[in-house]
């Protein structure tokens, strides 16, 4: 067998014999027009053909033209086996495990002693694999599915072995391979596809893909987008999908599919709190479903702080007011819409409306639309009943119990002197507010909870005492409201030093609690602001008034910073198997540290269940020492599955501080398990292969196996680089020089 | 309702205003001590009927808006740390005062730079020597922040009631004037005689005669006394977003 073909000797190949070709052929045109003042046509014929020849001889010769003769023999080719080795191998099917069909099909092989194939497994590599010990050995890991690569490496091996034939197992899981692609020449060994499943695809819905923002704000709303798919028995018009915001449903939506099965779907999520933050797309379990591990995706949301928008609504202008408003206002991170009372009903302006820079109270706008954009509500001194805002309560008390936050400041118009006893706002209110309202007159000092003089709200020193001491040396305040009593689970930070609650306990000047998913602080006092204002007979406090100011308005809005306990891990996401440093302060939920303490950190999946609907148990967990101050630092060995993890850290079977994070796989193996079929048979079909659907029908291995061409002889030959040719040339080059010497053109 | 709409029914605005004339003397329940009190500063001179302006002003004040002052308020030196017991002080004259001590130099400034508004009266009418010594002395309290006139465009001429310029007793200059500390007025000088149009006698007679004169003329010095004390307790609280459109379209209204 001989193949002819021509190669070219000039250097830089065919792109520089372009180029001078189109060089020449420029000298040829511009020969001609030299000849345009010659009168006789045969001349300007003869000298322009033999012009032509000349330049086209010398171009002939440059190229130096060679004609290469190869001859081939057919010889038996040796085998290659080019093996799935990626998880989703592992899938079982209608026929059971496809990991399993490729052991079977490997023992069947096996039996047969003819070949002695060369064995590869293709994942993310490609990597060789001994015959005999396939069987036992196989068990497919890899997170990648590619078959184009595993089939690149075997072609590259089998020019030097003279492979002549490829059988590829795989489940085709691999949207992305396209035979087009592959670098098949006439020397290209046959490829076999044996397609594990191909004969009965699974039954499967998948979240195939998540986009998602990596920084988000609080209060601003992030996109989550996913690509959703059915496929086998379970493809159908629609498929439900749910997003899950940490451990609960916050939305629910219909997908629509198109003919492929597949579908977009787009969540819109407004994160309420900085940190990080955990949003899961779920395909909710199909009994049907072979594949229930691709039925959700994580994206983890890193959530900043843009600005804390707060609501302050004063009953009337007063100090207090002036000096809240003009500190909050002043807060570069803090949106302040205030609004005060100017004039109550009673008031006689003495002026027109139109004489007046008074505007309409908007309590629809304000408690019914923006209601939920606002992270604090602050009343301060403020009476609903003359401003017909019964209707809102309910609404105020529901945005608390969603998650915002209210603080009531207060004076005669705050509390039980403003009607919210029995309120919807008392309901969420730390404190319970007597019938008859109440004041308790006088000066004093507000004193710290000795129990809670660690909380950042009041802790104005570096230490209790400290703090007791500066708390003494503030300015005194006038007045307070009277209370019935602390609701469970508040926190009073601050007393009146002789007043007194019915049950005998001191009357709170400051209480802080939760309500709902809300936090909410009572301040019976509207008199802060002499802490700001003073004479320096006392202790100016205004660093005390701005810091105490500023950490009760953080406090609200749970910045992670204020909390008792918190962990971070070094990175929100990982990759399987690597290693996870977790560090933070641990203090107990009265601010104390947890010193000098072995504490439980634990890594568990989120939002899985086991079969019996019980929280997992833990994938690690390592016992770490607190110092002094309660700080902890470990490292853990991460888990060896993808997916969204936790890690808590608890003290005495009490959690104290949770984190999340994610390992992710390096591709999305099980994500997309669509089968490459019509692909893997036009591969097949172009290298003269076989195409199997299931490992049924595949034949022996002897009976793939192919002949291969080796190449026996190679002959060439510069027949342009004769002597004959080079004289042949340089005649015709002579022989225009002489006619256009005699025909009188230079 | 509001931060001010007037809406309401007839019948209903006729039963605020018989509650009106009771309320004013009626006191907070958490007493005098938490209330607005507008202090007078004494420099220990002739007297000027700063308390009888004063408590005018209170009750003013205390009549058409919802803040209520101490009708009584009480005078201070700049040296006696009383002054801090409020953060407003009115302080009036009508003729040339020596210089004021260090002491008291020191109190201004840190009584403003502690977030305290006092208000100048120049009650002589077109006189000097008040006005003199006024200009000395804050030169000295704050040699980096001169007196420079307030615009129009101030909040101060829309803190409660719409205004176009500065009057009082006497017509006075078109604008006011005023030491800017931070990002607000901390100082309002005015040239006008504001306290001169707000007493009365024992009786309730007006004691001072305006100029030019005119009825309207007095309300509208009184209407400027009312706004610098709404302005000393809500700054700025006017120029928030909120309120622009409603005053932009009442000014448009008015013009």
């Amino acid at each position: 067998m001989e193949e002819w073909h021509w190669q070219l000797g000039i250097w830089g190949g065919t792109t520089t014999a372009i180029v001078l070709g189109c060089l020449l052929v420029i000298l040829w045109l511009l020969e001609l027009r030299s000849f345009r003042g010659e009168s006789s046509r045969t001349r300007r014929f003869v000298l322009g053909a033999l012009g032509g020849i000349g330049i086209a001889a010398v171009f002939a010769v440059v190229l130096q033209l060679t004609l290469v003769r190869e001859s081939f023999e057919e010889i038996a080719g040796g085998t290659a086996v080019l093996i799935d080795d990626s998880r989703s191998m592992t899938l079982k099917g209608p026929d059971g495990v496809r990991s399993d069909a490729v052991r079977a099909l490997v023992r069947r092989w096996q039996e047969d002693d003819r070949v002695d194939p060369l064995v590869y497994q293709f994942g993310s590599d490609t990597k060789g694999a001994v015959w005999n010990e396939l069987a036992d050995s196989y068990d497919p890991t890899d997170d990648r599915t590619d078959i184009r690569s595993g089939i690149d490496a075997v072609l590259e091996r089998s020019t030097d072995q003279e492979i002549g034939s490829v059988v590829v197992i795989t489940d085709g899981a691999d949207p992305g391979f396209r035979a087009s692609t592959l670098p098949l020449d006439r020397t290209a060994p046959a490829i076999h596809a044996v397609v594990i499943g191909g004969d009965d695809p699974l039954d499967d819905e998948a979240v195939v893909s998540l986009r998602a923002d990596t920084t988000a704000y609080v209060g601003v709303p992030a996109m989550i987008r996913a690509e959703v798919k059915a496929n086998g028995s379970l493809r159908g018009a629609e498929l439900g999908v749910q997003l899950w915001h940490d451990d609960r449903v916050i939305e629910e939506r219909t997908v629509v599919l198109d003919a492929q099965g597949r579908g977009l779907v787009a969540f819109e999520v407004t994160p309420k709190r900085p940190g990080r933050s955990l949003y899961r797309v779920v395909i909710p379990l199909d009994e049907a479903d072979e594949v229930p591990q691709n039925n959700q995706r994580a994206a983890l949301l890193r959530v900043g702080r843009d600005r804390i928008r707060v609501l302050l609504v004063a009953g009337r202008p007063s100090w207090d007011v002036r000096f809240l408003r003009d500190f909050i206002k002043r807060d570069g991170s803090v949106d302040l819409i205030s609004f005060f009372i100017l004039r109550a009903p009673s008031d006689l302006t003495a002026a027109g409306t139109n004489e007046l820079a008074l505007i309409p109270f908007p309590t629809d706008e304000l408690f019914r639309e923006h209601l939920g954009s606002f992270d604090v509500i602050v009343f301060q001194n403020f009476d609903f009943e003359p401003y017909d805002m019964q209707e809102y309560l309910p609404r105020i008390r529901d945005y608390v119990k969603r998650g915002g936050s209210f603080l009531m400041v207060g004076g005669d118009h705050s509390f039980s002197l403003g009607g919210y006893a029995a309120t919807p706002i008392e309901e969420v209110l730390p404190v319970r507010l007597p019938a008859g309202g109440g004041v308790v007159p006088g000066a004093y000092h507000p004193k710290p909870n000795p129990a809670l003089v660690r909380h950042p709200i009041i802790a104005l020193g570096p230490s209790p005492a400290l703090t007791r001491r500066t708390w003494k040396t503030l300015p005194k305040l006038h007045g307070a409201n009277g209370l019935a009593a602390v609701k469970e689970g508040a926190s009073v930070l601050l007393e009146h030093p002789r007043a007194r609650l019915p049950s005998g306990a001191p009357l709170p000047i400051l209480v802080v609690g939760s309500a709902g998913r809300g936090r909410v602080a009572a301040m019976t006092t509207d008199e802060s602001w002499r802490w700001r204002f003073a004479s320096d007979e006392t202790t100016v406090g205004a660093d005390e008034y701005e810091l105490f100011w500023d950490r009760l308005v953080r406090w609200l809005t749970r910045d992670p910073l204020l909390e008792p306990s918190r962990i971070s891990t070094d990175r929100d996401r990982y990759g399987v198997g690597g290693s996870i440093v977790v560090s933070g302060l641990l203090r107990d939920p009265r601010y104390r540290p947890i010193a000098g303490e072995r504490v439980s950190l634990r890594v568990l999946p989120v939002g899985e269940e086991d079969a019996n609907g019980e929280t997992p148990a833990a994938v690690a967990e390592v016992l770490a020492q607190t110092d002094r101050e309660g700080q902890v630092r470990a490292s853990i060995d991460g888990p060896s599955a993808p997916g969204a993890f936790v890690v808590e850290a608890s003290f005495a079977e009490e959690v104290l501080a949770r984190e999340v994070f994610l390992v992710e796989e390096s591709g999305d193996e099980l994500a997309d398990l669509e089968v490459s079929t019509s692909e893997l048979g036009a591969a097949a079909e172009k290298t003269g292969g076989r195409l199997f659907l299931g490992i049924d029908d595949v034949p022996a291995l002897a009976e793939l196996a192919s002949n291969t061409r080796r190449t026996s002889g190679l002959i060439t030959r510069q027949p342009l680089l004769s002597p004959w040719f080079l004289f042949l040339t340089l005649a015709i080059l002579a022989l225009t020089w002489v006619f256009r010497r005699r025909w009188g053109r230079r | 309702m509001t931060s001010g709409s007037g809406v309401r029914s007839a019948g209903l605005a006729w039963v605020l205003v018989c509650l009106s004339v009771g309320l004013p003397g009626t006191a907070s329940a958490f007493g005098d001590a938490t209330e607005i009190e507008i202090v007078g500063i004494d420099l220990g001179g002739r007297s000027t009927g700063i308390q009888s302006v004063t408590g005018r002003l209170a009750w003013e004040v205390r009549k058409r808006t919802s803040v209520e002052p101490v009708l009584e308020p009480g005078r201070s030196r700049f040296e006696d740390p009383s002054l801090f017991q409020s953060p407003i002080l009115y302080w009036r004259g009508d003729e040339e005062f020596p210089p004021l001590s260090e002491a008291a130099i020191d109190a201004i400034r840190k009584y403003v730079h502690r977030g305290g508004f006092i208000f100048i009266d120049d009650a002589s009418a077109g006189g000097e020597g008040f006005d003199r010594s006024v200009r000395r002395e804050l030169r000295r309290a704050f040699p980096a922040r001169p007196l420079a006139e307030i615009g129009q465009d101030h909040t101060i001429y829309r803190s409660f009631y719409l205004l176009e310029r500065p009057v009082g007793r006497v017509e006075g200059p078109p604008l006011l004037e005023g030491v800017t500390y931070g990002d607000r007025i901390a100082i309002v000088y005015s040239r006008h005689d504001v306290g001169g149009a707000l007493q009365r006698d024992s009786l309730g007679a007006w004691t001072q005669a305006v100029v030019p004169g005119g009825s309207i003329q007095r309300e509208r010095a009184i209407r400027l006394a009312v706004n610098l004390v709404l302005y000393a307790l809500c700054t700025d609280y006017k120029d928030d977003q909120v309120h622009a459109p409603f005053i932009m379209r009442r000014r448009g209204s008015i013009h």
